[in-house]
C-alpha cells in the first residue's frame, strides 16, 4: 500500500483572505526595512513637531501683543469719552491733565489729541523715551513719525473703515502678523467680516508701522480712537502710542523658548526613531534569521513516508517568534517502523543547529544501517548533541511500531504522550519502566509498551519542553478525541488531520505560543493480514 | 438782536490785550509774523485802529452768520469793556472775556468757546511743590490789576505778599527780572508770552497743574436772552461744521500743548 507523503507544514493559505494577510505581512516587512520610507516618515514626525512647537510660540506670542493691543484700545476709548468737553474747549490744560493717568504706564510714551481736521492740540512725549529714540534713529520721535501720525489721524476722520482696511493690508508686517492675517483670512470665510463699532466711536490699532527703508517697525505701535459726543459727532482722534521694547523683549524669550522646545523635541525624536530603527532592524534581522532556521528545520523533514501495512501522517506546526528547533522523522524497516520527536531544550538558533545536527547525525546511523536497542539509540542522540558547540540536552519521543505484533515501543522525555485510538477510547500505553536519561537527553525516560490492533490509529503528541512541569503541555487525551471527530472527514489524508490536530491543540492551550507542535499519527491498516 | 438785523452791522466790544483774542496796531504786524502761514485778516477798528485775532475772526463769524457788517469799537482798557454794553454802545464783548458769577450778574453769555484758567507760574520748577508753599509771607506773587488771576490771589494767596500790575508784559518783565518769586496768570496769557518770547526763561505751573477753571465767552446785555442764545447757537455751529476749527488752527502755538 502506498502512503501519500506528509508534508511538513501544509499549506492553508488557500483563501482570499490569506493571500491578503500574506501580502500585507510582506509590504510591512518590506516598508518596515526601507530607510527611504523611514526617512520620510521621519521628516514628516519632525515637520509635525515644528509646527505644533511653532504654533504654540505664535499662540503666546499673539497673547502678548493683544494684551498690547487690548491696553491701546482701552486706553483710547477711556481718552475718547473724557476729552469731548476739553476738545470742544480747546483745553489743552484738562487733556494734559487726562494723558498724565495713562502716562503711569511705563509701555505709554506719547499722547495726543488732535481736532477734526487733524490739527495737534495737545501732544505728550515721555522725555526719558524721547532722548533714548533720537540717540537710537538720530531723529526726533515725532518727526520720525510725522507721516504716518498724520495719515493715521486724518484717515480714521476720513473713513475709519478704510483706514482699518489698509492697517489690514499693510505690507509691513512680519511673521507672526502674517500668520494671523493667513488664520483670520481663513476663519472670516466662516465667521464673517468684523464690524466696526457704530455709535460710540472706532478704535483702531496701528501695530504695522514702517521704518524709513520700508521695514516693518515693530519698536512703536499705537492705539487711535475717534472723540465722539453724546450725538455722535466726532469731535477729534485721541491717540496712545507705546514702546513695544519690553513686549519685544518678553517675544524674544518666547522664541528663544520656542526654539528651544523645538531642538529638543525634534532631537528627541530624532534620537528616539534612530535607534528604534536599529533595534527594529536588529529585530527584522533576528527575524529573518529565525525564518530561515524554521525553513531548514521544515525543509530537513521527511518528504514522503512509503509503507504498505502502516499509513502515517505527521505535521509539525512551529511556533510564531523564535525558532523552537522541533523535528520529526520516520524510518521504514523491514520489520519496524521507527518516529523520532527531537525537541532540543530551549530556542533560538542554537537550539535550531542542534535540531539539524540531531536530525542529520539520526539519518546517518539509519544509513548505515546502525541497529541498537531504544535506549541504545538514545544514548547515541544523547552523544550527538554533546559534540557540536553551543549545544543544549535534547528532549525525545522515539515510537517503534512491529511489522508482524502491532507492538508499540515508546522511550520518550517528558516532551509528549502516546494513545492507542480504538474507535473513541484512547488507550494509554503501559509503563515499563522509568530510566535515566543518557548524557546530553533530558529525562528521565519513560519507556513504554502497548499495540496497536488493525484498524487503530496511535497518536503522539508532542508539545515542548519547558511545560513539563506545568500544565501546557499538549494533552494527547484530547487530541485523540479530537482525531476521532475529525477522521471520518479526512479519510486516508492522515498528514492533513495531523495538522488540524497540531493547529487545534495550539489554540487549545495559549501556554504553547512559543513552542512548537508535533502530531505523529499512525494508522494500522485494517483489512490486510500481517505476513 | 433786532437791532443788529435792522441796522445792518454788528458793533463789537473789544480790548486789545493779548493773542491769541485780540490785537492790535504793531501786534497786529507781530501776530502775523509769528503765525507765518495762513495768517488772520485784519480789521480796522471804528477809531482806525487795526486789529486782528480769534476773537476778531469770530466776530466776523457772527456778522457772517446774520449777513450784516462789522464794527469794532476798541476801549482803552479791559476793565472798560463792559460799559459800552450797558449803554447800548456795543452789541457784544469779544475779547477773550471770563464768565464769573460777578459778571453774570449784570452780563449775559453765551455758551464758551474755549476754556482757560489761572496757573501759578514760577521760573524754578522745584521752587513749590503746591500752591499752599507759595502762601507765605516771604513770598512775592505779581497779578495783574482786574483779571480773575487778581481774584484768585486774593482769596488763595492771602498770606503772600500780592503785588499788582496794570498789564501782562510788566507782570512778567518783573517775573523774568527775579523780582518775583511767582505770578498768577491766565493759561493762555503765559502761553503768549512764551509764544512771544517775552520771557526768556522757561515757566512751569505750580502742582503741573491749572489752579481754576474757566469758560471764555462772548458777554452781551441780560434783556436780550434770544441774543445770547443766537450767540451760542452760531458757537455751536460753527464748531459742529469744523469751521471753527479752522478758525482756530492757525492759533495752534498759543493753544496748543506740547510736552517732551
Amino acid at each position: 500500500m502506498s502512503v501519500r507523503s506528509p508534508h511538513s507544514v501544509a499549506s492553508r493559505d488557500k483563501t482570499r483572505r490569506a493571500r491578503f494577510t500574506r501580502w500585507r505581512t510582506e509590504m510591512s516587512g518590506k516598508l518596515a526595512r526601507s530607510s527611504r520610507v523611514f526617512l520620510i516618515g521621519l521628516i514628516i514626525a519632525c515637520g509635525i513637531e515644528v509646527i505644533v512647537d511653532w504654533n504654540t510660540t505664535i499662540y503666546e506670542i499673539n497673547v502678548l501683543r493683544d494684551g498690547m493691543r487690548q491696553r491701546g484700545l482701552n486706553y483710547v476709548s477711556i481718552l475718547s469719552k473724557a476729552a469731548v468737553e476739553p476738545m470742544l474747549a480747546y483745553d489743552a490744560d484738562s487733556m494734559d491733565a487726562l494723558s498724565a493717568g495713562v502716562f503711569d504706564d511705563q509701555d505709554v510714551v506719547f499722547v495726543r489729541f488732535s481736532d477734526q481736521l487733524g490739527v495737534t492740540l495737545y501732544d505728550r512725549l515721555r522725555p526719558t523715551y524721547a532722548e533714548t529714540f533720537r540717540k537710537e534713529r538720530d531723529n526726533a520721535f515725532r518727526d520720525h513719525f510725522d507721516k504716518q501720525l498724520n495719515r493715521d489721524v486724518t484717515g480714521i476722520l476720513a473713513d475709519p473703515k478704510r483706514l482699518a482696511d489698509a492697517m489690514a493690508a499693510s505690507r509691513t508686517r512680519d511673521l507672526f502678523q502674517l500668520w494671523n492675517d493667513i488664520v483670520g483670512f481663513f476663519v472670516a470665510k466662516f465667521t464673517g467680516p468684523k464690524v466696526l463699532p457704530v455709535g460710540s466711536g472706532v478704535a483702531l490699532y496701528q501695530d504695522r508701522l514702517s521704518t524709513r527703508s520700508g521695514a516693518h517697525d515693530d519698536d512703536v505701535t499705537w492705539a487711535l480712537g475717534t472723540v465722539v459726543d453724546g450725538r455722535n459727532e466726532a469731535w477729534g482722534v485721541a491717540l496712545v502710542a507705546f514702546d513695544m521694547g519690553r513686549t519685544n523683549a518678553a517675544i524674544n524669550k518666547k522664541l528663544l523658548k520656542g526654539l528651544g522646545m523645538v531642538a529638543f523635541f525634534v532631537g528627541l525624536i530624532l534620537v528616539q526613531n534612530i535607534f528604534s530603527r536599529r533595534d527594529k532592524l536588529r529585530l527584522l534581522d533576528l527575524e529573518t534569521r529565525y525564518g530561515n532556521a524554521k525553513k531548514a528545520i521544515r525543509d530537513t523533514l521527511p518528504s514522503e513516508v512509503k509503507c504498505e501495512w502502516l499509513s502515517v501522517g505527521a505535521a509539525l506546526d512551529q511556533a510564531p517568534g523564535p525558532v523552537d528547533g522541533m523535528f520529526w522523522d520516520v524510518h521504514v524497516g523491514e520489520q519496524t517502523i521507527e518516529m523520532l520527536v527531537v525537541d532540543p531544550d530551549g530556542d533560538g538558533i542554537d537550539a535550531a543547529s542542534t535540531a539539524l545536527h540531531i536530525a542529520k547525525a539520526y539519518r546517518a546511523r539509519r544509513r548505515e544501517g546502525v541497529e541498537a536497542s531504544m535506549m541504545g539509540e538514545a544514548e547515541a542522540l544523547g552523544a550527538a548533541a554533546l559534540v557540536i558547540p553551543l549545544t543544549r540536552p535534547i528532549g525525545m519521543v522515539l515510537v517503534r511500531i512491529a511489522k508482524q505484533s502491532g507492538r508499540i515501543d515508546v522511550l520518550a522525555s517528558p516532551l509528549g504522550e502516546v494513545r492507542c485510538l480504538s474507535g473513541a477510547v484512547a488507550r494509554k500505553l503501559e509503563t515499563v519502566a522509568e530510566r535515566n536519561a543518557p548524557h546530553g537527553v533530558v529525562g528521565p525516560l519513560m519507556e513504554l509498551h502497548g499495540e496497536l490492533g488493525p484498524g487503530e490509529v496511535m497518536v503522539a503528541a508532542c508539545g515542548g519542553m519547558e511545560n513539563i512541569e506545568s500544565r501546557g503541555r499538549v494533552d494527547a487525551s484530547e487530541v485523540s478525541a479530537f482525531v476521532h471527530r475529525t477522521l471520518p472527514e479526512r479519510g486516508d489524508d492522515l498528514s492533513e488531520l495531523a495538522m488540524d490536530a497540531a493547529t487545534w491543540a495550539r489554540g487549545k492551550l495559549t501556554a504553547l505560543a512559543g513552542q512548537d507542535v508535533v502530531i505523529l499519527l499512525a494508522r494500522r491498516v485494517a483489512d490486510e493480514t500481517p505476513d | 438782536m433786532r437791532s443788529v438785523l435792522d441796522t445792518k452791522r454788528l458793533r463789537v466790544g473789544m480790548s486789545a490785550g493779548f493773542a491769541p483774542f485780540v490785537v492790535a496796531g504793531a501786534g497786529c504786524d507781530e501776530l502775523v509774523g509769528l503765525i507765518g502761514e495762513d495768517p488772520p485778516q485784519r480789521h480796522t477798528a471804528e477809531n482806525g485802529t487795526t486789529v486782528a485775532g480769534l476773537d476778531v475772526d469770530l466776530a466776523k463769524a457772527v456778522a457772517g452768520a446774520l449777513g450784516v457788517r462789522l464794527e469794532v469799537h476798541l476801549t482803552p482798557t479791559f476793565r472798560e469793556i463792559f460799559a459800552p454794553l450797558g449803554s447800548g454802545q456795543v452789541d457784544v464783548a469779544i475779547s477773550g472775556i471770563t464768565r464769573t458769577l460777578e459778571r453774570a450778574r449784570s452780563l449775559s453769555f453765551s455758551q464758551p468757546y474755549l476754556v482757560s484758567g489761572q496757573k501759578l507760574l514760577v521760573k524754578d520748577e522745584s521752587r513749590f511743590a503746591s500752591i499752599e508753599d507759595a502762601n507765605r509771607k516771604d513770598v512775592r506773587v505779581g497779578f495783574k490789576s482786574g483779571t480773575t488771576g487778581e481774584a484768585f490771589v486774593r482769596d488763595n494767596l492771602a498770606t503772600a505778599s500780592l503785588v499788582a500790575f496794570p498789564n501782562s508784559d510788566e507782570l512778567f518783565r518783573a517775573l523774568e527780572a527775579d523780582n518775583l518769586e511767582a505770578a498768577i496768570a491766565d493759561s493762555l496769557v503765559g502761553r503768549d508770552m512764551m509764544v512771544r518770547k517775552k520771557v526768556k526763561s522757561a515757566l512751569y505751573a505750580v502742582g503741573g497743574k491749572r489752579l481754576t477753571s474757566e469758560s471764555i465767552c462772548m458777554a452781551a446785555r441780560q434783556s436780550d436772552g434770544d441774543w445770547t442764545d443766537f450767540l451760542s447757537l452760531v458757537i455751536r455751529e460753527l464748531k459742529t461744521s469744523g469751521q471753527f476749527h479752522r478758525l482756530v488752527r492757525r492759533y495752534n502755538p498759543w493753544l496748543r500743548i506740547q510736552r517732551g
